[in-house]
């Protein structure tokens, strides 16, 4: 016991020096609370971990972020000392020296903004992309990212792991925000099993192609109509007609700008034409769509906490990995179905057939 | 004609318009990636309460929302059978064919605490101080859905929404399609012939709706009075997006109408026309905010059909002759020459111009705002109203703000206030403060504390109904007096809601208590007439100060399409006083206890068949009360029953429905000569899909 705490204090002087940097960057530290007076009796019923310290760096410091920091602690032994950081009150210098301070043998982003902190402050002077390359902390830490969408994981890719040796790609680990595609056109059959043809709308922050869509057909009955839009295009002009040739909507998140200006006339839309849209989030639902398969904040914290609880038993692992989130939610909009004509069943059958399917799929992470 | 428009309305397009639209363009949005926020934004739902889009649970305000599935299930044919199904409304016919809607309190002839909207344009006439229901041209076919704020929302929307707020959405050209044809017919010469049609012109969506609608009013009222009504409208809505993040949207609309209206043994015939034309831009900015400016032009003119009079007729009638009084006219009148004195509206014209415009602002993850301003213009010209043929105005601007802080998921603080200037009057605000706490198991605690404070329209601060002769009065109705102050609201509220089985049953209910002070009402004065020193005439006047508290409580089920129900009750319980007589040395302060009913409650439920049927049963119970301007009448409780039946047919759907009104003892509404007998209707829907 006097080890852990000789352990945590360590950290804990490590993260106090880091206020040595600027005021601005002193901020960056939020909380400093080390959970690692743990009671004895405690920390013997616990598995002992490889490795000794965690970084969780938030995009910021709010409840959503918090939830799942504080899912990610409660899987971790006393032995295991963490702080938070939050990217928005830090930079990469800050980081860096917070870094090479702690020495965190592992650290956890939570968020788009995280992620990109702590890929900022690792990689980039190792792809010589910045002008102002900031010094590499070193010993380099595995890194799990939560929270953050493929878009992102992918445009973060091109921007700050070009040229980067292997060994980097293979400290970090991704747990991807977005549900699979197939996980959302599973969900619009469901609820309209009679459907023979899907409408699927793709935003230019989408990486999908009509064929790679194509390939989505087969486990379908029905086959998928994507419409494709630009910010340039005049919404209607095109989801005018996609929306009335299908049987049922899926529109694919994109920007919060195209998200918002969409949403209003695919709402307006599939009442016009009775057709059914399956959205990508509760507020979806809440506004007019008849279903959303979506993951929540429960669904994040879940996926982290059993990932470091695994972690604390087997280790860090050797190599980097992409995964899809391993839960789902799922929200049904009973009165937008009554007014469409669709009679909809519990939560919990829609649940229980998702996740039969899921049994043995691989999801395709490459979109 | 919708090329012409396309023209028209980009030439239309003010200069604010396009630099405002530079300024806006900024927020450089990074086209490539999606982050958790992208995902998680709010999707626009309710914004009439604060002007952000809220959900209910967060929302600092009482809502019901009647939607196409209840508008479709009730047996209703207007909009004042529908508010009958809302808790706390008093929805009544001050004649056949002047259907009128209040809320809580000062339901009279004309209620006009109340801010009406259509697609977020005030209806609210100046002249008359109220809803021209008719002239609005508006079939429950043409109505997506309703939202109302049931309590103040002067903190929003400004004094107009002095006890509340209504916003008929109609439908836009984008959720209706193709033609669709309705006609209706039955009792009391009730026949509707309406149509729409919805389609688009090169990038522009329209729809184009057109009305007819006759009844012959009430069975009962005496021999000789005319209460019948009849309506013709005309309307065009166009949409047209630019690009994907701008919307605009041309509403315009002409209507005429011809309506018995009065009571007892007055009745009087007048023409509505009113006209509107409305243009509105809404952005979505990069970084999810929006951005809405609308400009709107309400104008109606009203006239009698028998506006002036002999003199030498009234006199007869004075000294109860059976026709005019022959010339030479006795004292005082003998040197009188016989003339057509104004008795009725004759050149009345109202005309509202507004622009306003808003924007909501994300401040940080958990505080969101919403600013605004609007600048309104309003002019009356009535000969009769107002004692000559000037045109009154008044010029206003109101600048208004709301701040909602979630700093967690489950407790939500509002706050929101509003500032009004008219010409020549002194600043005055409203304001609202609002905390919302969500239970873990969904339930929603609401609790607000609301102040709204509204100057008395145009007529109530201009009125000058006098019947001249020449330049000299012989008799004065209604005068506006010196310094009328600003109607004030305190209002307190405690409200729960939550649902059940998947959000399949919900409640909502609320109890308050509002304090209202220095309400404009009419008080009769001595009135030192040229012809009769003993004359008494109503004085506009600060006169009733009133204590509300109550309950209201809906309930909502729908299971599948196949069942629908409501159930609403309202508890109130009112006390106050109108200073009612000035005479001095003692004056009378009338007791306000039974105008508003102590009690009412609705019912609907209905069910749809597989096959096609839908039968729907709706009740409303409302306790005695003694209407201001109208008659005391009895407690009653009215049931309607519809049957429908629907059919596919040539890519559409046909709908006929037999609707039974107040099948029922006959009641009466708002004047006792208005007995509501029961009524059949048939109507007949063509929808093509």
């Amino acid at each position: 016991m006097v080890e852990m705490w000789r352990q945590g204090r360590a950290v804990w002087r490590c993260l106090l020096a880091s206020c040595a940097a600027p005021r601005a960057r002193r901020t960056g530290v939020l909380w400093l609370a080390l959970l690692l007076a743990a009671p004895g009796a405690l920390a013997a019923a616990q598995p002992v971990a490889s490795w000794s310290s965690l970084l969780f760096v938030v995009s910021k410091e709010s409840q959503v972020y918090r939830q799942v920091v504080t899912a990610g602690q409660s899987a971790l032994p006393a032995t295991i000392g963490s702080a938070v950081v939050a990217a928005d009150r830090s930079d990469p210098a800050a980081l860096a020296v917070t870094i090479a301070q702690a020495q965190p043998e592992l650290i956890v982003t939570v968020g788009t903004a995280a992620a990109e902190l702590v890929y900022q402050t690792l990689y980039t002077d190792r792809a010589a992309a910045s002008p102002n390359p900031t010094p590499k902390p070193t010993p380099n830490p595995k890194v799990l990212s939560t929270l953050l969408t493929r878009s992102g994981y992918r445009v973060f890719c091109d921007r700050y792991f070009v040229g980067l040796p292997a060994d980097s790609a293979a400290n970090l680990s991704v747990q991807f925000l977005d549900q699979p595609l197939e996980r959302q056109l599973a969900l619009a059959a469901l609820i309209a099993p009679a459907a023979k043809r899907i409408g699927v709308m793709v935003g230019p922050a989408n990486s999908l192609d009509a064929a790679q869509l194509a390939a989505l057909d087969e486990p379908l009955a029905a086959s998928l109509a994507p419409v494709f839009l630009t910010a340039h295009d005049n919404p209607i002009r095109l989801l005018e007609p996609a929306v009335a040739a299908s049987d049922v909507f899926v529109p694919l998140a994109d920007s919060r700008q195209l998200n918002l200006a969409t949403s209003r006339w695919i709402l307006q839309l599939s009442y016009r034409y009775r057709k059914p849209v399956i959205g990508y989030s509760a507020s979806y639902v809440d506004a007019g769509a008849v279903a959303a398969v979506y993951t929540g904040v429960g669904d994040v914290a879940a996926q982290l906490s059993a990932t470091l609880a695994d972690w604390v038993v087997g280790g860090l692992p050797a190599t980097g990995s992409e995964r899809n989130p391993d839960g789902f939610s799922i929200k049904l909009n009973r009165t937008a179905a009554l007014a469409l004509g669709i009679e909809l069943e519990d939560e919990a059958h829609y649940r229980n057939v998702l996740t039969e399917r899921d049994q043995g799929a691989q999801y395709d992470l490459g979109r | 004609m919708l090329n012409r428009f396309t023209l028209s309305l980009s030439a239309l397009m003010p200069r604010a318009f396009l630099l405002a639209g530079s300024l806006l363009a900024a927020a450089p949005l990074n086209a490539e990636l999606i982050t958790e926020i992208d995902i998680g934004a709010e999707i626009p739902l309710l914004r009439g309460v604060s002007l952000l889009s809220q959900q209910r649970a967060q929302a600092p305000a009482a809502i019901t929302i009647l939607d196409r599935a209840f508008i479709e299930a009730a047996p209703a044919t207007s909009l004042t059978d529908l508010f009958r199904l809302v808790p706390g409304f008093q929805s009544y016919l001050a004649a056949a064919g002047e259907g009128r809607v209040n809320y809580h309190v000062m339901a009279d002839a004309y209620p006009r605490r109340m801010e009406i909207k259509v697609d977020g344009r005030s209806v609210y006439e100046s002249i008359f101080t109220t809803v021209i229901w008719s002239s609005l041209g508006l079939q429950l076919q043409d109505i997506e859905r309703i939202e109302i704020v049931r309590g103040t929302n002067a903190a929003t929307e400004g004094s107009n929404a002095f006890i509340g707020s209504i916003n008929i959405v109609t439908r836009s050209p984008l959720n209706s399609s193709g033609v669709s044809v309705t006609a209706r017919n039955g009792s009391d010469g009730i026949g509707v012939l309406a149509g729409s049609q919805s389609g688009e012109v090169g990038d522009i969506s329209y729809r184009v709706a057109a009305s007819y609608q006759r009844e012959d009013g009430f069975a009962d009222i005496e021999e000789g009075m005319d209460d019948a009504m009849e309506a013709k409208s005309v309307d065009l809505r166009a949409v047209w997006m630019p690009t994907a993040w701008d919307t605009l949207d041309l509403h315009v609309g002409l209507s005429d109408d011809r309506v018995g209206s009065g009571g007892d043994d007055e009745y009087a015939t007048y023409n509505y026309r009113g006209s509107y034309q409305k243009v509105s831009w809404q952005r979505v900015l990069g970084s999810g905010d929006e951005f809405e400016l609308q400009l709107y032009h309400n104008q109606l003119k009203t006239g009698s059909e028998a506006p002036r009079r002999n003199f030498s007729d009234l006199l007869g009638e004075l000294y109860g002759l059976d026709g005019p009084m022959p010339l030479p006219f006795p004292a005082p009148f003998g040197s009188f020459s016989d003339q057509a004195l104004l008795v009725d509206f004759e050149s009345t014209q109202s005309d509202r111009w507004e622009l306003n415009g808003n924007r909501s602002l994300r401040l940080s993850r958990s505080l969101r705002a919403a600013v605004g301003a609007a600048l309104r213009h309003d002019s009356g010209r009535s000969p009769l109203l107002f004692g000559d043929g000037k045109t009154i105005k008044r010029s206003s601007g109101r600048l208004f703000g709301h701040l909602e802080w979630q700093p967690r998921s489950d407790w939500t603080f509002n706050a929101g206030a509003t500032f009004e200037k008219p010409s020549g009057e002194d600043f005055f605000g409203s304001g609202r403060l609002g905390v919302n706490y969500r239970q873990a198991n969904g339930a929603v605690w609401r609790a607000t504390a609301s102040h709204g404070e509204r100057l008395g329209s145009i007529l109530e601060s201009n009125q000058q109904l006098m019947l001249r002769y020449d330049d000299l009065v012989l008799d004065a109705v209604v005068v506006t007096g010196d310094d009328l102050a600003t109607e004030k609201i305190d209002a307190y509220e405690i409200g729960y809601s939550r649902s059940w089985w998947q959000q399949r049953l919900q409640l909502d209910l609320r109890g308050f208590r509002e304090r209202y002070r220095d309400m404009i009402g009419s008080r009769r004065e001595p009135y030192a007439g040229e012809l009769h020193p003993g004359q008494w005439v109503g004085v506009r006047r600060n006169n009733t100060n009133l204590l509300l508290k109550g309950y209201e409580l809906e309930l909502g089920l729908r299971m599948g399409r196949r069942w629908l129900a409501s159930f609403t009750a309202t508890n109130l319980d009112l006390t106050g006083y109108t200073h009612k007589y000035l005479s001095q040395p003692h004056s009378y302060f009338q007791p306000q206890n039974d105008r508003s009913p102590d009690d009412s409650r609705s019912l609907l439920v209905s069910y749809q068949s597989d096959s096609g049927w839908q039968l729907s049963l709706a009740s409303a119970y409302q306790s005695r009360l003694k209407w201001t301007d109208g008659n005391a009448v009895e407690s009653h409780l009215r049931t309607d029953l519809k049957a429908a039946r629907k059919w596919s047919l040539g890519g559409g759907e046909l709908k006929v429905s037999l609707t039974a009104q107040n099948i029922g003892e006959d009641y009466a509404e708002f004047y006792l000569t208005n007995q509501f007998q029961t009524r059949y209707i048939v109507s007949v829907e063509y929808l093509q899909r």
